[in-house]
């Protein structure tokens, strides 16, 4: 997966916004690769070819995000949606799509209500080829090997990226770059540091699914289990997080504090980069830092003292959230996008749901997190569909309607008393809405992400103030979006022997010295290279 | 004759089966063992069709696995997953490849198997190492893909069924076995006046039951479960195989849910009990389908396996 400490997360955060397309398989759909090119001789996300950020503004937000770079969040859904998009984008020719899903796949468009009504509305059929999102690189490789490809497909974590669309997708930068964007006005709406992954060689040539702040990591935690116990959500340095861990286990009664281990948590409280960190011209990988040891101290603390669930290391994702749920772990790292899937575990009524800010280690202040990657992939389209360029980018231009408008409303909800109730004012999607609406349409193209919790009275309000704490302090991956070839071949590998050798260390398998080695040959097994292809992509790119 | 033993006045073990019969102790902590080895093969088993049974709540109370549903019993899962017609379209698709597919493998494997099992066939030894080849070396993914694409096969069922219709491990252990035959038998029908085909049609499957139900058993598990040819090969998801659609509701772990919904849904069951309710799902018709099969399995696999 693609941050290179959330593999640990990987098993059990898959679903993470981030983790969504590095499920696909490679690093190079992380924040770690994408955008610019392999070589130092082509640029990468240049100023003068990326499209301009227009914010919309046809929909005022509850709160208001912008200021501190996160998302919007909504308390309703406004009760008049705004109709964003006055003609049907379609030209009457099929559109097809090949893209992945992460739900369960749709009823076949005969028996499918809202498909039917889609391509009603977009005014063209679409035909959408759906994949697990696990399989898609393998799917993906076939289809460009087979000449197969889509008229707008979902660029998986295969080599050669940069050629491969040089070879088969259109060049979109006569109709996005700059301030030509505008005819797309939510295109235009998706943050400027997204576009990134799709800027290869000065050249525009995709449509990315930003993500951004939603998709940063931090400790989750079940308010209302602190409370019964009369402690603190703030927590100043890394003994009051032990002491705290301490209070919250209970090992007679099954109670471990921490679902998983809170590798990310911790690394944050020693101020690690987020992943790469710049160093004059050149970029360094975290895996360098200097605290690791002191973090990896602090870690097999909290696994030997049996703070953290003993099945942490085993079993999936979901059990994290079970183990949340139901009151087994008051505490668990995960992606802010999460949020709504912990509030669909929870068994109590009770439940709150709050977050841990990371303290500095040694009490000297606030920590700060990781800032999720910018886009978690990006969607291109074929050159053999150049003719239709633009009507596939009104189509795109549609999915991408932001919240608040009818077409996002008839996008995530389809049809009122067909696919959703109206609850409160707010939209509730039925059985059947869950099923009909799986069209994988937010992996072809998709509003910037809004904080919508409408199941529970508060937590849009307390999800949005928890990130205007942290997110605005985030540290950013300086090579978000950039590509390196390196990377795409080798890092997944790389990566994925540091994560075993960090679980290793924290249940005290492997000796804390076992680190520097492993960096060592990190380093010469690619990771010099990759640093170096990164550096010259940021180099290029400004 | 020798006089009966128990005439020599000295007590003498009671035999079953030519073995003396084991004392009280042995044979209780042979029960014990017994029961302990069939405990840990049901005890799984048993969770797994209670949790696919259990309701929501009970199951992240107990933390993912229920052994006994207190609550009562709560088909939610079922529903889910059953509803939309996707799933039931493709047990209808599944049932098809497995069917289709079984029949066609069999046909080839055994008229192949047999072939190679005759001396004097033309290309005899040849043919039977391109066999053996293709046991060693697979096909890399982007080739097979080539093939299927220009035969016209892509989107068509044909695609999933006929790549993997010969399985050079089946044609070795029907040939083995079609080796083993008798050949005064063979030799009599041919005496008789029967054809090449007679001979295999008539005297040679007949006498092959055995095998011919493991591998056809083998094939059709394969078909059954297969996946990742559709998942290749059929870009249109109302032809997937019920392997396939299933994985969408288990893809390594991603839970459904709010997540890719952005909002509000009326709460789903817990992914465990989706995950478990697939389960059965998939298991149940190869479990109806062993029993029948089992009698012959020894017999068929071991032929294979001694003399392969």
């Amino acid at each position: 997966m693609s941050t290179p400490d959330s593999r640990l997360v990987t098993r059990r955060t898959l679903l993470a916004g981030l983790g969504a397309f590095g499920l696909a398989g490679a690093a190079g759909c992380s924040n770690e690769g994408r955008g610019g090119t392999s070589g130092a001789d082509t640029s990468g996300a240049s100023s003068d070819v990326r499209p301009a950020y227009l914010r919309y503004t046809g929909v005022e937000p509850d709160l208001a995000g912008a200021e501190y770079n996160i998302p919007n969040a909504f308390l309703r859904y406004p009760a008049n949606p705004v109709r964003a998009v006055e003609a049907p984008p379609g030209d009457g020719k099929p559109i097809n799509v090949l893209t992945y899903t992460n739900t369960p796949i749709p009823p076949k468009v005969e028996q499918n209500l809202f498909w039917q009504e889609l391509n009603n509305r977009v005014g063209s059929p679409v035909s959408v080829s759906l994949t697990p999102s696990v399989d898609y690189t393998q799917k993906f490789a076939t289809t460009v090997a087979g000449d197969q490809l889509a008229d707008i497909f979902l660029v998986g974590a295969v080599p050669q990226v940069p050629q491969l669309l040089q070879a088969k997708a259109t060049d979109l930068t006569p109709h996005l770059a700059g301030d030509k964007i505008k005819k797309y006005p939510f295109l235009a709406n998706l943050p400027e540091t997204a576009w990134n992954a799709c800027i290869f060689g000065n050249k525009v040539y995709g449509v990315p699914i930003s993500r951004g702040a939603i998709s940063s990591q931090a400790l989750y935690c079940r308010a209302d289990l602190l409370e019964q116990r009369g402690l603190s959500a703030q927590v100043k340095n890394a003994d009051e997080f032990v002491e705290l861990c301490k209070a919250l286990t209970d090992r007679r009664r099954n109670r471990f504090a921490l679902a998983a281990a809170p590798t990310a948590f911790v690394r944050n409280m020693f101020d690690m980069p987020n992943n790469w960190s710049e160093n004059g011209t050149a970029v360094v990988s975290y895996f360098e830092h200097e605290a690791h040891e002191q973090a990896f101290e602090l870690l097999r603390k909290l696994w030997s003292s049996g703070y953290v669930h003993p099945d942490a290391f085993s079993g999936q994702n979901q059990d994290l959230k079970v183990r949340f749920g139901n009151g087994t772990s008051a505490l668990a790292v995960d992606t802010f996008s999460a949020w709504p899937s912990y509030l669909q575990t929870t068994v109590d009524p009770q439940t709150r749901i709050g977050i841990i800010p990371p303290p500095k280690h040694d009490g000297s202040g606030q920590g700060r997190i990781w800032l999720g990657a910018p886009a978690i992939g990006f969607t291109a389209i074929s050159k053999k569909a150049e003719a239709r360029v633009e009507t596939l980018l009104a189509y795109l231009n549609f999915l991408a309607a932001p919240f608040g408008t009818q077409e996002y409303l008839f996008r995530k909800f389809g049809l009122p008393g067909v696919h959703h109730r109206v609850v409160n004012g707010n939209p509730v999607l039925t059985p059947k809405g869950f099923s009909e609406t799986q069209l994988g349409l937010m992996y072809q193209a998709d509003s910037p992400w809004t904080i919508f919790l409408p199941e529970k009275e508060g937590n849009s309000a307390a999800e949005f103030n928890a990130m205007k704490q942290l997110c605005p302090d985030a540290i950013a991956d300086p090579v978000a979006g950039l590509y390196s070839e390196t990377n795409v071949r080798k890092g997944p590998q790389l990566t994925e022997t540091m994560t075993q050798l960090t679980n290793d260390i924290i249940q005290g398998r492997q000796p804390v010295s076992a680190w520097a080695g492993a960096v060592k040959k990190w380093k010469s097994g690619g990771g010099d290279q990759i640093a170096e292809e990164f550096a010259q992509a940021l180099e290029a790119s400004r | 004759m020798s006089a009966p033993n128990h005439r020599l006045g000295k007590r003498q073990p009671v035999l079953v089966g030519g073995m003396p019969m084991p004392g009280r102790t042995e044979r209780v902590l042979k029960a014990v063992f017994l029961t302990v080895i069939c405990g840990a093969v049901v005890f799984p088993f048993v969770g797994v069709i209670s949790t696919s049974l259990a309701s929501p709540e009970e199951v992240i109370r107990a933390g993912g696995f229920v052994l006994l549903p207190t609550d009562g019993i709560d088909l939610s899962a079922y529903k889910s997953i059953l509803s939309g017609g996707t799933v039931t379209q493709s047990i209808l698709v599944s049932g098809f490849i497995t069917v289709v597919g079984t029949t066609i493998a069999l046909l080839l494997t055994c008229t192949l198997g047999w072939a190679l099992s005759r001396r004097g066939t033309v290309g005899n030894k040849p043919l039977l190492l391109l066999v053996l080849v293709s046991l060693l070396f697979n096909p890399g993914l982007i080739p097979s893909y080539l093939v299927i694409q220009q035969f016209g096969l892509l989107n068509s069922l044909w695609a999933v069924i006929l790549p993997v219709s010969v399985s050079a491990f089946n044609v070795i252990v029907v040939r083995a076995y079609f080796v083993g035959l008798p050949g005064e038998v063979l030799d009599s029908a041919r005496i008789d006046g029967a054809s090449e085909w007679k001979l295999f049609w008539y005297i040679g499957l007949p006498l092959s039951k055995a095998v011919v139900a493991v591998v056809g058993l083998f094939y059709a598990v394969g078909y059954w479960n297969s996946f990742f040819g559709a998942l290749l090969y059929l870009s249109d998801s109302s032809k997937w195989p019920l392997q396939l659609v299933l994985r969408t509701y288990v893809v390594n772990g991603v839970e459904i849910g709010a997540q890719d919904l952005g909002g509000g849904s009326e709460a789903l069951p817990p992914q465990t009990s989706i995950q478990m309710a697939i389960l059965m799902i998939s298991i149940v018709p190869i479990l109806c389908v062993y029993p029948f099969v089992q009698r012959h399995f020894a017999k068929g696999v071991l032929t294979g396996a001694v003399k392969g």
